[in-house]
């Protein structure tokens, strides 16, 4: 079988500290490669380089693409040499339309005027190919996480990649949509299209690949095929050692009379007046976790972000923190009442890249860690630190910039910036997003820590599993409306979460 | 942490070299200890625009109207004390509230009627240099010959050897305050924030639009501050004065390591950045060159420090 990629004896440091260590492997051509590893193990690093985005020369070894050997200088010429690299941060232009973006630098027409119509047609095509229903002549900006993934995918497609690199594709779609997803792949592999795959869901995983390549600490741990494999096999190659599945939550949260958090009849807006969510009403208690499932798109992220007060348009309907009415404004207010949100998008919304580890953790507290509008510096590097243990923050030290850290350890943190003001209601919106198995179960724990000290957390999730580990009770958003509730999580399948997502009768989507 | 370090080296090594350059080029008479006094005397309000423009430029914003508002706010005082004769003091408090005030009104565009501070301090520029040109009627207001604020501009400490001028002082006092500001109080955490990542900061519960507009107010109470020191040195407005010193004043912020995009700057580096451009006003005036000359460099220096910054990031 050809060889469409070699590694070969890659080494990459960063500031002295390898990120890569003589790593050697092949992708063969017209095979699923998928590649393992936690955050932080050098997946995105070999991705980048692969892609061009680390030049020939910053890095030691040699890449091989089909037999020969390649020097990349940018991430143009990698792309001349037929490879496509997807990123989990993707590279779309908000305010282009879908069309736009999909054929940006190779616009049809002629003598630099764009043939609008073909453009249109174009798009419309490839889409269609993707499925979701994408207008492409609506704004990207508009899509939520999950179509622009899918635009982002259709955008490679348009350049007929002959090397396609995913880099967690799926994190950001529903079951569904991985699933079509993971179709359209097979389709591109059958037409002899290469892919690297990289996803914390081993499922997927074992799925769709023919070969897994597990990297760990920056070494190539092994390269197997993905037939006799287990997820428990790779889990093991990745950590190094066995990991428990997350244990189901047993014991029964303590519900006072009084629910913390109580909304009736809520409605949001969107800024041009389309309706995101209709007439929800839920309460959640102390000391539980309320799971909201959902598709992309059902209106979940809306609901937490209106309930913070940080919803730009309309919002209707009543809410009361601990009993008493609230007003909610501006989030300003709503951390004053004991709220937090982590938000759907951890650099875009949960942190502050560029400022170090330290003043992220404790930037939603700073107010009890100043005396007359000075930060009290030494109280203020102890809780800190405090929560870099505590969180088992894999980081240099306080000062690094939050940017540096990995996927998993940037999401400990932009969790963690929330402990010090001890919210009483805790919004999450897909707080394991792209973040591998440790992390993911550490974070588990965080959260299951918080409601047994007494928080309210509701916690949006795609997926299932999820949803069903960690919550008390479910509640299903479809189309903006509320579709189930599950007040007793005891013998819920995934199908019936899927199916009230999908449609309202339990059996019309439970495949 | 090394891309800082890089920075601030790339920073001293530039300002040895210019002191190099100049000493050589005048004979050694740069580096006399008057002439060094009173090179930090004329970088004194480049300075205090520059220590206002870095909390600005950190809260993601620019602010293109400070020289114009430091001369108008200067030929106030003038106008004020000069010729209607109210006290200096008065006079002087009057302005400091007028340019806080118009300060906070930017923000105040800025940050929540989003008119872009571009925008807004471009209008700014043109209003304030129009309102110049009206309240001195085309004239140059004096101050009054035995008023004490002159010595703001011209004075020395007494009682000191080399006789450290009270403009100096004046900056010593205000970089330790708006440090304290910046660098150790909440409000400057929340500022880096804002700047850093302003929907983050928002979701974290932080006001960010009241940073903004504090963050544009305290740059108006120091271009009043400035416009003082400028009035005081010559003893009278001239309808020139201040022209184009916000470029000076960016170009000192940018030169000291404060980025565009915000988020990140600070007061000493801004301080380092105004004596660069202190001393290129200077060394070059010293060397004779043509005043052609010093718009010249001064500009290719804005555009080389942000390249610089550019380049150093990129990696």
């Amino acid at each position: 079988m050809d060889v469409a990629i070699r590694f070969q004896s890659i080494t990459k440091e960063f500031a002295g500290i390898p990120a890569l260590r003589d790593v050697t492997f092949d992708v063969r051509a017209g095979e699923v490669h998928a590649l393992c590893g936690e955050n932080g193990a050098g997946k995105s690093t070999l991705i980048r380089l692969l892609g061009g985005a680390w030049p020939a020369g910053s890095y030691a070894g040699d890449l091989h693409v089909h037999g020969e050997r390649a020097a990349f200088r940018s991430v143009r010429d990698a792309e001349r040499a037929g490879i496509a690299v997807i990123h989990q941060e993707l590279a779309l232009v908000p305010g282009m339309s879908v069309a736009e973006n999909l054929l940006l630098g190779r616009e049809p027409g002629r003598r630099g005027i764009v043939d609008r119509r073909q453009m249109r047609e174009v798009a419309a095509a490839q889409l269609d190919v993707l499925g979701g229903g994408i207008d492409p002549s609506g704004d990207v900006g508009a899509l939520g996480v999950g179509r622009q993934q899918l635009v982002a995918i259709a955008k490679a497609l348009v350049r007929n990649a002959r090397i396609l690199v995913l880099d967690e594709p799926t994190s950001a779609l529903t079951d569904t949509g991985a699933n079509a997803l993971l179709d359209i792949l097979r389709t591109l592999r059958s037409r002899g299209v290469t892919i690297i795959y990289i996803s914390h869901r081993l499922d997927e995983v074992l799925d769709i690949a023919d070969r897994v390549t597990v990297l760990r600490d920056g070494e190539r741990v092994g390269t197997w095929d993905a037939e006799p494999l287990s997820a428990a096999d790779i889990v093991r190659e990745m950590v190094g050692r066995d990991v428990a599945p997350a244990a189901r939550r047993v014991v029964a949260p303590a519900s006072d009379d009084r629910p913390a958090l109580s909304v009736r009849a809520w409605s949001v807006l969107s800024p041009d007046g389309a309706a995101r969510v209709r007439d929800v009403s839920f309460e959640a208690h102390r000391g539980e976790v309320l799971g909201v499932a959902g598709l992309m798109g059902s209106g979940r992220s809306e609901l937490l972000l209106s309930l913070f007060g940080a919803w730009p348009g309309t919002v209707y309907g009543d809410m009361w923190i601990d009993g008493v009415p609230a007003a909610i404004r501006r989030p300003v207010e709503a951390v004053a009442r004991g709220m937090a949100l982590v938000a759907e998008d951890r650099r875009r919304q949960g942190l502050i890249l560029g400022m170090s580890v330290g003043h992220n953790l404790t930037l939603a507290a700073l107010r009890g860690l100043s005396r007359g509008g000075f930060v009290r510096r030494g109280r203020d590097a102890d809780e800190a630190r405090g929560l870099v243990d505590r969180l088992a923050v894999r980081t240099p030290g306080l000062a690094t910039p939050v940017r540096e850290l990995s996927g998993g350890n940037q999401q400990k943190v932009a969790v963690g910036k929330w402990l010090l003001t001890r919210p009483s209601v805790l919004l999450l919106d897909e707080p394991t997003r792209g973040v591998d198995v440790g992390a993911k179960a550490e974070i588990h724990d965080l959260v299951r820590g918080l409601a047994d000290e007494g928080a309210a957390v509701i916690m949006v999730s795609s997926e299932a599993p999820e949803i069903m580990a960690l919550s008390d009770r479910v509640l299903v958003m479809r189309e903006g409306a509320v579709s189930a509730t599950f007040d007793d999580v005891d013998g819920l399948t995934e199908a019936d979460i899927v199916a009230a997502a999908i449609s309202q009768s339990p059996t019309a989507g439970a495949a | 942490m090394k891309r800082r370090h890089l920075q601030t080296y790339a920073m001293a090594l530039s300002l040895v070299a210019i002191w190099a350059l100049f000493a050589v080029v005048t004979d050694g008479v740069f580096l006399s200890s008057r002439n060094l006094l009173n090179l930090t005397r004329q970088a004194s309000v480049t300075a205090i625009l520059a220590i206002g423009m870095v909390v600005v430029i950190i809260s993601g914003n620019i602010d293109l109207s400070v020289g114009s508002l430091a001369g108008f706010l200067g030929a106030g005082l003038a106008v004020s004390h000069g010729v209607f004769g109210a006290p200096g003091l008065a006079s002087a408090a009057l302005m400091v509230a007028v340019g806080a005030g118009l300060g906070c009104c930017h923000g105040l565009l800025v940050a929540y009627q989003r008119v872009p501070a571009f925008i807004v301090t471009l209008g700014g520029l043109m209003v304030y240099r129009g309102g110049m040109l009206a309240i001195t009627k085309g004239g140059t207001p004096r101050l009054p010959m035995d008023s004490w604020l002159k010595d703001i501009g011209n004075g020395s400490l007494p009682q000191t050897a080399w006789g450290i001028p009270t403009p100096l002082v004046i900056v010593a006092i205000l970089s330790v305050v708006m440090w304290l500001v910046v660098s150790r109080m909440r409000y400057g955490r929340h500022l880096h924030a804002v700047g850093g990542n302003a929907e983050a900061a928002f979701l974290s519960g932080i006001d960010t639009r009241r940073v903004v507009v504090m963050a544009f107010t305290m740059m108006g109470a120091l271009a009043a501050v400035g416009g003082a020191v400028l009035t005081a040195r010559v003893g009278s407005a001239s309808p020139e004065a201040g022209r184009l010193l916000e470029l000076d004043a960016i170009a000192a912020c940018v030169i000291g390591g404060a980025s565009l995009m915000g988020g990140r700057g600070s007061i000493p580096g801004a301080l380092l950045g105004a004596l660069v451009m202190g001393s290129l006003d200077n060394g070059m005036s010293l060397a004779n060159m043509g005043p052609f000359w010093q718009d010249i460099v001064k500009g290719s220096v804005l555009v080389v420090a942000v390249w610089f910054d550019m380049r150093v990031r990129a990696r």
